[in-house]
Formats: C-alpha cells, structure tokens, sequence
C-alpha cells in the first residue's frame, strides 16, 4: 500500500454503506481498478455513512456509495456515484484513459 | 391510529409512506439501483429498501453459514483455534474446549479472548520446549515469514502415551494479517504404529546383528554384501567395512568347487548348499549356505545364512579314519563283528568276519546258512548258545570248528544281548576271532616245551648211567683180563661187557636227544658229505630203494658235527628204508635259504637267519597225524617191537636243536614223509678233516697224568687201567685239589679231568687256569654229556680233547696217547 503523504500519489476516498451490496462491490472494483493502473501511487480512504456521516454531509455525499478523486482546491473533486462497475467511467474520474498504465 | 399517545390521521400517513416509497424508486432509477443509502441533512444516512433486502438476506445466509463452519469446526477431530493477528483467540471448536479440561497447550486458560502467544510463552514443565517452539511457529506465520508451521509433541496422558501434531496456517489470503488458525491433531494412533513397526524393524535388526550364525544379505545384481551381521564380522575376521566393500565371491576359497566359484549368485541362489569359504588369513572353513530372496531397500537381495560344519566335517572325517583304523585293525588280528537281530534272524557281519568265514564280503548270509559254515558239533554248540543268549541275555565265549582246506580253520565267537528298553533282547551281538594259526602255534609250542622237559629227564638219567656203565664195562675188561684161562668165566665177562657197551650206545642216543652229546662242529659242506656216504647209504637203503641226490648250485657251508651229521642222515635213511616195504625213492636235496621274520614267527625256535635247508623225501607209508606229533619222542616207534629203538627221529632232532639248527617233519598218509632240516650258515673257511682218533693202537706211556674225577668210582677205574699201562697217575677230586697237586709235583703232563664237578669250578674252567700257569700241560676231557661247559664253543681248543664217557679200556688209551703226543 502506497504512502498516503506521497505528493504524486491519487488520494481516493470511497463512501460506502456498510455492507450494503453495492458497497461492497464498489470497493472490490475500485481495488481491482486501482491495482491495475495507479499501482503504487494511490492512497484509498473507505469511509462508511453509517459511522461518520457528519464527514458525508462535510464533502456534500448524499447518495453512497460514491468515490471522491481528490484533488487540490479550489477546484472541486471529482466523483462517481454508484457500484463503480462503469469502468470507462472511473477512469475518467481518475485521470487516467484506459490502456494507459 | 396512535402512537405514543398522539393520534394523526390515516390519509397523511398513507400519503407519506407513499411519498417515501416513490422517493426510493425514483433514486434507484436515477442511480441505476447502484445506490446503497441516501445521506440527508439531518445527518442519519438512510438505508435504500434493495440494499436493506439484501443486507438482511446476507446477514441470514451468515448466520446459516457460521453455523455450518462452527459444526464442521466442531465435527473435526482437532482441537481447532483461530486467532487474530495479535495471536489472541478469537474462536474454538468444540474438541478445543473440551481438551481444555485436560490440559495441554490447548488447556484450559485457552479460552476465547485469552493470547496463545502469552499461554506458549509462559508454558513450564515437560511440554515447555514444544510450547516455545509453536510460539516461534505462530509468530513466524503470523508476520508473513513462514507459510505454516507444524510440528508433532508427546503429551502423554497417565496410562497411554500420546502425541499430537499442532499445524498452524494462515486465514485469508494476505500472510498472517488475518489471523492464524491453529490446529491440534492426535497422531497417537499412527505415531503408535510407527513406534511399533519401528519396534519390529528394531527387533528384527538385533535378530540379524546378534544372530549367533554368520548371516549377510547381499545384492543379488552386484553380488555385493549389503549388510553383514555380528558373527559373520567376527567369524570371516574381515572388518564390517571391509565385508561391504567385498563380493561374496570373495569368500570362496581357491579350493573350492569351479563351479559354484564361478557360477554368479543368481544362479545358486536360494536353499541349503555346501561351500568351502576363506576367512581373513586364509584359513578355509567348510560351510552350509542357505539363501533367501528378499526386497531389501528396494533392491532384489539375498539373505544368506552360513553355518561352519568344519568341526562337523572333520568329525565325519575322523569316524571315516576311525572306522577305517578299525577295519585294518580287525584284519590284522583277524577279528570281525556280527549281530544277529532277534526279530527276523538278520545276520549281520563285517567284512572280516566274512573272510573268516570263507565267504567274499557281499551280503551277509540267512541265519541258516550261515550255522551251516561251522562243523557239525560246533554248529550245535553255536546254535545252543545263541538260543540262549537271546532268551537268557547269557553270553557265551566258544571255540568253534569251521572245516576248510588242511585242518579247517578255528575261531573264537564271543556274543553279548543287546536289550532294549524293556530289558527284552533284541540283539547278540559278537566277535569272530580266527585263532587257527594261533592255535597251531600252541601246539608246536607244546610239543617243543614236551621235548624239552623230557630231554631234561633223559639227560640227567643218562649222565648217572654212564657213570655206573663206565665202572662195569672197565672192570669187565679188567676181570676178563684175570679170567683169561678160565673160559667158562671168560665169556661170562665178555657177555658184562657187550651188555655195558650196548648200554653206553643206548646212553649215548639219549644225550643225543637230550641235546647233551659232546659235539665237535666244525664248517662242513652237506653236499659234499651226503656224497662222502652215498656209497653206505646205497648199501643201507638196499635194492627196491632208489636213491637220488639233489645237490644244490654254491651250497652254503654249515657249521656242525659232520660225524653226527652223517649218522642223522644214516638214520633217516634207514627210517625212510622201513617205511617203503615194497620199494620206493628217497630223495636227498639241499638248498640255501634266507628265513625272514615272517616266516620265523610262524614257527617255534626258528630264529630269522641264512640256513642250508638238508630235505630227505621219502615215498613210503607215511605218519598219520596223530602219530606225528609224538615222532620225536624218545621210544616212540611205530615200528613192530624189536625193529627199532625208537630213538633214531630223537637223536636227530637233539642233534640238529643241539646245533642251533631247526627241524621240521611233515607227512600225508600213503604219500610218504618230508623232514627238513635247516642248518645255520656259517662263514667260516672249510676245516679238514682231522684222523679219526678211535682208529689209532692202544699204547701205554710212562708220563705223569693227573686224574680229576668227583665220582670215586670212575676215578679208581682211570686210576688203575692207567697204572697199568706204565704210567705215573695222581688222582684229585675237584678242581682246587687239582691245581694244588700240578704245583707240588711238577712233573704233570697231562690232565684227565671229568667236564662236570662239584666245587664251584669245572672241568673247562679248571683247564684253562691250568694251562695259564702251565701252557705245555695237556688236556683230555671226558664227560657223559657236554652240559654247559662248551655250549657256546663252536669246538675243542687246541691241544684240548675229549673222550665221551662211557668209555673202554682202549678207548682210554688211544685218547690219552693222542693227547700227550699232539704238538
């Protein structure tokens, strides 16, 4: 697991409700995403609404799952909404194309 | 409706869930059903329905599952834990709870929530070092460094030993992140089988290494040993190591069979073999290999086991010998062994036995026929006696008669019962001696001790005889003198006379017999003699007699008395002449002969040596056997009364003994009688004839004699026919007077001594220290017979002669005169 202060790293950070199933799904297809193209240079946060939901309203998180690219402000992060099955899609939202390592 | 003491109406709620209901669906449709919960400003998230559906459904299927997993955990037959990756227990099995109770590294303190590590860390006792090293195990697996850990411990319970086999292995798929499960196992059952085969290979390992015989297997491809036991080490004397590093060809000895010393192993492989082996310093060992196929280390292989039967063979060796030292033994003695087996009447009998018997040595005969072999009387005797011996267990030693050529032969059977257990007799067993020759020998020892001892009594008969005929025949000659015209009385004399001269003759014989005769031997030639009286022979023998002589190429000379000699043959031909009535032919034959030991030892007095063999054959009537024995016996004659004196065959056989001589009669009824005679060879040079003395005139002289004479009789007699003759006469009675008297008078010429005397000292002995003193005085013996005095003496000394008693006036006078006159 990459360092979580490593400035060229991807800092994610993935909401979930608890074991919810598309929760669950959500953070398999994140991992396995992420182990495929941002291998060493990505940092995951999971956080689930259920524990910490003052940190949800904090980002303006309705729905969860829902994964947050950060990045620095002022611009906003970017975020995708749902199991993160979409693959071009949280791609997109990572900044990286497919077949692109 | 109400609740919670308020009421509200039921449109409103109706109209909210409603709102609720749509709110949900239209979010599923707006996220496409991938939204779990909605987080409002309120802060609550709120659980989509789909997803609170699914969680519940998913929270039963874990249950129902957790369930599963906890029976199949507690199913197992382990004490199973899981721990978290801080080694603290997170669940047990059944098993697990229950072995806490008994203790262990699973014991009781090991309950959920306790840390294993701690447990492990702070284990005492025995099982210490096992706990310390599942520590070691645990930790490894849980930081990654090890994929699972295992090992087997004793725990031992109070009566049964017990071992388990604790595994540990990670949970999940990163390391020991997850946690740990760790499993206790028993292996008790098959660590117990493993003992026990080990225990078995131990047991059979200490069968092969102790094993008292040489035992090796081998590789049955490389004929190599591959493992070699104690005794074999110390048996061959070959190191374990050199053994491994050998072939078993190596064994071999050069001495043994080609063929098993070249045929590999694979073929001589299994069941008993003899061998002759070689163990370190070349000793050769005989052996009994026998081999076994076996698997050994997966290799085809051969257990060999070897068995030293050298003491075994050398046994069998020494019964070979000994009962080959046994059959020698019993041919050289004559001796062979029977057994006669009770049930059945089996005869059994050695080889010597069967010679004995006068049958080859094949099968023994039926008891029958084997009581047939003996002679009538003994047949019966044997046959009783075995009776008796098989009933009684009475031994019997008997002397039986087994007929034959010649006399048949005569053995000594000695028979013993054999008893078995019941004391019942089985068998007789016995000895069969031959004693024929023994027998013979007896006899011929017997005969020879009978001579001897009559001629003892003879001798001594005919020395007094001699004495008293000297006296009567002397003074007849005197009387006749002093009668002589008187003629009536005159022939009365004579008639005294010719009856003390016949008497003398008779005498004479006697001694002869009696071995007692005064010999003069000398190197004499037989042939030449037999042809000196072949003239006197042809007159005896008459017309019907046909003479032949055989003379033998370089006969060998004899020392004997030639006179004697010719009167022996004389005397034989004239016994032969007797027995041949109506005509026949004697045969005269001389010939060398050499008598060895052998020989020698089949007779009585035959002393080994070189002999002239002197054979008189005749072709008459023959002696029967029982006649035979008694021949040489004086006054034994088969002749009608009045034909002979019965002292011819006892002269010769005296004379011819008296001169170291051996004499030998054999006859066969109707086919005439051989007498051999054997005469000692001499080497001395022929002697010549010396003028027979008797031939010579009767003179007187006017010398002085010296008469020693013990008996006062024949002394007077001496005394007075010298005197009358002219001659000056001193007279002693022994031989210390004898010698005082040649000192004192001094003028002794002659000495006229008797051989035998009293006193210590005799004629002989008497002569000799005479003739020391006096070396010119002469000396004539006379003796009734020659006993002791020149026994060992092949003759008379120079100078020294002898005038056998009994003897005449004449006879006196010639030999006195011829002593005194001899140079």
């Amino acid at each position: 697991m990459a360092d979580a202060g490593d400035d060229h790293s991807v800092r994610l950070r993935l909401y979930v409700a608890g074991e919810g199933p598309n929760s669950r799904q959500a953070r398999e297809n994140l991992r396995v995403i992420c182990e495929a193209h941002l291998a060493g240079r990505h940092v995951i946060e999971v956080l689930d609404v259920f524990e910490e939901p003052e940190r949800a309203l904090d980002d303006g998180v309705y729905l969860t799952p829902q994964l947050l690219v950060l990045v620095l402000p002022p611009a906003t992060p970017r975020t995708v909404v749902g199991n993160l099955s979409e693959r071009e899609v949280v791609l997109r939202a990572l900044g990286v194309s497919d077949g692109v390592a | 409706m109400t609740t919670a003491g308020r009421s509200f109406a039921h449109d409103e709620v109706a109209r909210l869930v409603q709102t609720l209901d749509e709110t949900q669906e239209r979010l599923d449709e707006l996220t496409g059903g991938q939204v779990d919960a909605v987080t409002g400003a309120g802060g609550a998230p709120l659980l989509l329905r789909a997803a609170q559906a699914r969680l519940r459904q998913q929270e039963s299927e874990g249950r129902a599952f957790a369930a599963t997993l906890s029976g199949i955990l507690d199913a197992l037959p382990a004490n199973v834990a899981l721990l978290d990756g801080d080694a603290t227990i997170v669940a047990v099995n059944a098993a697990w709870r229950r072995f806490g109770h008994a203790g262990g590294l699973a014991d009781a303190k090991a309950a959920v929530g306790s840390n294993y590590l701690d447990i492990c860390d702070v284990a005492t006792g025995d099982g210490a070092d096992d706990a310390a090293a599942v520590a070691i195990g645990i930790r490894s697996v849980l930081a990654g460094r090890a994929e699972e850990f295992s090992v087997e411990y004793p725990c031992h319970g109070p009566t049964t030993p017990r071992w388990f086999r604790v595994m540990v292995a990670p949970v999940g798929t990163r390391g020991g992140e997850g946690g740990v499960v760790v499993m206790h196992v028993d292996v008790s059952q098959r660590r117990l089988a493993e003992e026990s085969l080990l225990e078995s290979e131990r047991g059979f390992k200490r069968l092969f290494d102790h094993n008292p015989q040489p035992m090796w297997v081998e590789d049955v491809d490389t004929t190599r040993f591959v493992a070699v036991n104690k005794a074999a080490v110390r048996h061959y004397g070959f190191t374990t190591r050199e053994l491994l590093e050998m072939r078993v060809s190596d064994l071999l000895a050069p001495t043994s069979e080609v063929a098993s010393a070249s045929a590999p192993a694979r073929d001589a492989s299994e069941g008993v073999r003899q061998a002759r082996h070689r163990v370190k310093g070349g000793r050769e060992i005989d052996v009994e290999v026998s081999s076994q196929r076996l698997d050994f280390g997966g290799r085809a292989s051969r257990l060999t086991i070897a068995a030293d039967v050298t003491r075994r063979t050398e046994a069998e060796a020494h019964r070979a010998r000994s009962t080959s030292l046994l059959r020698i033994a019993g041919k050289l003695a004559h001796v062979g062994g029977w057994a006669l087996t009770i049930a059945g009447y089996v005869v059994e009998w050695s080889e010597e036995a069967a010679l004995i018997m006068g049958r080859s040595a094949e099968a023994p005969p039926e008891y029958h026929d084997m009581l047939a072999l003996f002679a009538p009387d003994s047949r019966t005797q044997f046959q009783t006696a075995l009776h008796a011996c098989a009933r009684a267990g009475t031994p019997f030693d008997l002397e039986l008669q087994v007929p034959g050529a010649g006399r048949g032969r005569v053995v000594r059977s000695i028979g013993e019962a054999q008893r078995d257990s019941a004391g019942r007799v089985t068998r007789i067993l016995g000895a069969l001696h031959d004693i024929t020759e023994r027998r013979l020998l007896e006899e011929q020892v017997h005969q020879s001790q009978r001579l001897e001892s009559v001629g003892q009594l003879t001798g001594g008969i005919a020395h007094d005889f001699n004495n008293m005929l000297t006296v009567i025949a002397g003074n007849a000659e005197l009387l006749a003198e002093r009668v002589s015209t008187d003629e009536r009385n005159r022939l009365l004399v004579t008639m005294i006379g010719d009856a003390a001269r016949r008497g003398g003759e008779l005498t004479q014989r006697l001694l002869a017999f009696a071995r007692r005769q005064p010999l003069a031997p000398r190197p004499t030639d037989v042939d030449d003699l037999v042809a000196g009286i072949d003239t006197l022979l042809r007159h005896s023998l008459g017309e019907g007699v046909d003479l032949v002589v055989r003379r033998s190429h370089a006969l060998w000379r004899t020392n004997i008395d030639p006179h004697q000699l010719e009167n022996a043959i004389v005397n034989l031909a004239l016994n032969a002449r007797d027995a041949m009535p109506s005509g026949g032919r004697l045969l005269i034959e001389t010939a060398n002969l050499t008598v060895d030991r052998s020989v020698a030892e089949r007779a009585v007095d035959l002393v080994p040596g070189e002999y002239v063999r002197l054979s008189v054959l005749d072709t008459g009537t023959g002696i029967d056997r029982d006649h035979l024995e008694h021949v040489f016996e004086p006054f034994f004659t088969t002749k009608p009364a009045g034909k002979g004196t019965g002292l011819g065959l006892s002269m010769v056989y005296g004379f011819i003994k008296q001169s170291n001589g051996h004499i030998t009669i054999d006859s066969k009824p109707g086919e005439g009688t051989t007498l051999e005679m054997y005469l000692p060879r001499s080497l001395d040079p022929l002697a010549l004839r010396t003028p027979d003395a008797r031939t010579a005139s009767a003179r007187g002289g006017d010398e002085t004699i010296l008469v020693v004479e013990d008996d006062e009789l024949v002394r007077r007699f001496a005394h007075e026919q010298l005197v009358g003759c002219g001659y000056r006469v001193l007279c002693a009675t022994n031989a210390a007077q004898a010698l005082e008297t040649i000192a004192a008078d001094g003028h002794v010429a002659l000495l006229f001594t008797d051989v035998v005397m009293p006193g210590g000292m005799n004629g002989a002995q008497l002569a000799e220290e005479a003739r020391r003193a006096w070396p010119q005085l002469r000396v004539l013996f006379t003796s009734g017979y020659s006993e002791g005095a020149f026994d060992d003496d092949d003759g008379l000394a120079a100078g020294v002669h002898l005038l056998p008693k009994p003897y005449a006036r004449d006879e006196l006078l010639h030999q006195v005169r011829i002593a005194l006159d001899a140079r």
